[in-house]
């Protein structure tokens, strides 16, 4: 167990006493912390890919923030075009990053073999989330008019094969890099704790919670301590303070730029209800940061 | 004689892992006691205390078996007693093995204040439960709540302890990897293990996890949790001792 999961088995004992004292927590409230918990780590952990970008490859600075946009832009487009597609391209580039961010610590040395482990790490992840809370997440997205194109992901039956498949494989590819002498019997047996507690998280609390606790401890914040020890290791005197400082430009801008989205798309300027708007946002935002975090990952 | 003993569905479940936990315990206490002159004379002490958590445990196994014979019922004040004196003695066991790497005994303490203040918070939550008067689950909402958080931080402080705190650093220094992965087997007996007493605190009448898991059942759990919990961390003390005697 690390620190991040010890964080997280500590959020869950607090969410086991919340539930106790008040039962149920309506949808409306959980959007609301999990907004809150979200823009304060989701947007930071992601707020300095131009710094990280530059410290590891070399390019001009339109070059990169063209790139960068453009990219947005593109995926805004085709989230416009091909929703489903979209969405599943979504789920797919969550899952390798998560997964990639979760085993960069690893030293796996099998370098071909360590995209297929970070893809289903992250798509047994998704799998799990989504096939514990199918009936949630099948109403969520009925009750919004823009949002039930993707009702027909939601199969029942498709979705065990997935979580099934997704799980196994993983398992099988941790206990193959164990035996190819990649990982010690300690990290395994943190692992495979982790995606126990993931599934008891995922079972037991509705999509949102469950989601966001992910999210905020085990992939937020660790990548932020990623960042912060790559800084540290550059320069021994950099402290939280200067890291902090680092953060609060980008994180402010974009959190600004969602909330007037949100703003408009709730007084009815946008025509996209909140939710769908939110996936939108949250995807575009993802995929430059995805290839920017792959890039610091391996240079 | 015979007539005194009491009658035992096949199926009742309870009643049979009572028995066995209390013949498990029984027999792991012998087990260490005997084998404490195996062992150098360093590691006799963490055998002893092994042998005296398992000891006590078959004692009040004995008791809890005869009360749900009598009265079927969920013994929590023995269960109480049971924790109140075998929880602080594992910890103990934590400052033993890290004596050599320069445990102090203050660390000592700190558990077993952190562990006692854990299990004293969880009876007062379970056993003065306004909902057992009143029969209305809901009553007991804000006590059970109030009480399970105090408990929580109890033990979640033995948890931070023996991962990361003064336990895990101290069993780091020490020179032996035996004691080092041997800690660490004990901080993942902490994690999951220990882990069933508060899941089992939330199954209670009206709790929030009482519709996940069958109340009824959550005795069978207990002593199954017990039974692994109490013998393992012996096993694990034991094996220390043997290796780092032979």
């Amino acid at each position: 167990m690390n620190r991040f999961t010890f964080i997280f088995v500590v959020c869950i004992y607090a969410l086991f006493l919340i539930y106790q004292a008040f039962s149920a927590i309506t949808l409306e409230q959980q959007l609301v912390y999990a907004s809150f918990f979200i823009l304060m780590f989701g947007i930071p952990h992601g707020a300095i890919d131009h710094i990280l970008f530059f410290r590891k490859k070399s390019m001009t600075q339109l070059k990169f923030y063209s790139l960068y946009l453009g990219l947005i832009v593109l995926f805004v487009l085709l989230w416009l075009k091909f929703p489903l597609i979209s969405f599943l391209f979504f789920l797919i580039l969550s899952a390798f990053h998560f997964g990639e961010s979760q085993f960069v610590d690893a030293k796996l040395t099998l370098r071909n073999f360590n995209p297929l482990l970070f893809l289903f790490w992250g798509l047994a992840l998704l799998a799990t989330l989504m096939y514990y809370n199918i009936s949630e997440l099948a109403a969520i997205t009925a009750y919004f008019q823009d949002t039930q194109n993707f009702g027909v992901v939601y199969n029942e039956d498709l979705f065990f094969y997935f979580f099934t498949i997704t799980n196994i494989t993983t398992l099988i590819l941790l206990i193959y890099l164990f035996v190819k002498n990649q990982m010690s019997i300690r990290r395994l047996s943190s692992e495979l704790f982790l995606i126990a507690l993931i599934h008891l998280t995922f079972f037991l609390f509705p999509f949102i919670i469950g989601f966001t606790l992910y999210f905020v401890v085990l992939h937020s914040i660790r990548v932020m301590n990623q960042e912060y020890l790559f800084f540290k290791s550059e320069d021994g005197s950099f402290g939280l303070v200067e890291f902090l400082k680092l953060l609060l430009p980008h994180s402010l801008l974009s959190i600004f730029f969602t909330s007037v989205l949100l703003a408009l798309s709730h007084l009815g300027y946008l025509g996209i209800s909140i939710p769908f708007l939110s996936i939108i946002i949250i995807s575009v935002i993802t995929l430059p940061h995805a290839i920017v975090m792959h890039i610091f990952y391996n240079k | 004689m015979l007539l005194d003993i009491q009658l035992m569905r096949p199926d009742d479940y309870v009643g049979f892992t009572f028995f066995i936990g209390y013949m498990a315990m029984f027999a792991a206490s012998v087990f260490f006691f005997f084998e404490r002159s195996r062992v150098d004379d360093k590691w006799k002490l963490s055998l002893l205390v092994s042998a005296l958590i398992t000891g006590i445990a078959a004692v009040h196994y004995l008791y809890m078996r005869d009360y749900w014979g009598v009265h079927q019922e969920s013994p929590t004040f023995f269960r109480y007693v049971d924790w109140t004196l075998t929880v602080p003695l594992m910890c103990v066991e934590f400052y033993l093995l890290t004596k050599p790497a320069g445990a102090s005994r203050g660390l000592m303490w700190k558990l077993i204040i952190a562990s006692v203040w854990m299990l004293v918070a969880g009876y007062i939550g379970e056993a003065f439960n306004p909902a057992i008067t009143s029969g209305v689950a809901s009553d007991g909402t804000s006590h059970s709540v109030m009480w399970g958080v105090i408990s929580t931080l109890g033990y979640l402080y033995v948890l931070h302890a023996a991962w990361f705190g003064e336990v895990a650093q101290l069993a780091e220094k020490s020179d032996s990897a035996v004691v080092k992965k041997g800690v660490r087997t004990l901080a993942w007996f902490v994690l999951v293990g220990w882990a069933i007493y508060p899941i089992g605190y939330m199954c209670m009448p009206g709790g929030w996890l009482s519709s996940v898991m069958d109340p009824s059942m959550i005795d069978v759990w207990y002593n199954l949790a017990d039974a692994i919990n109490k013998i393992g961390f012996g096993l694990v003390v034991y094996h220390i001792a043997t290796s780092e005697s032979k």
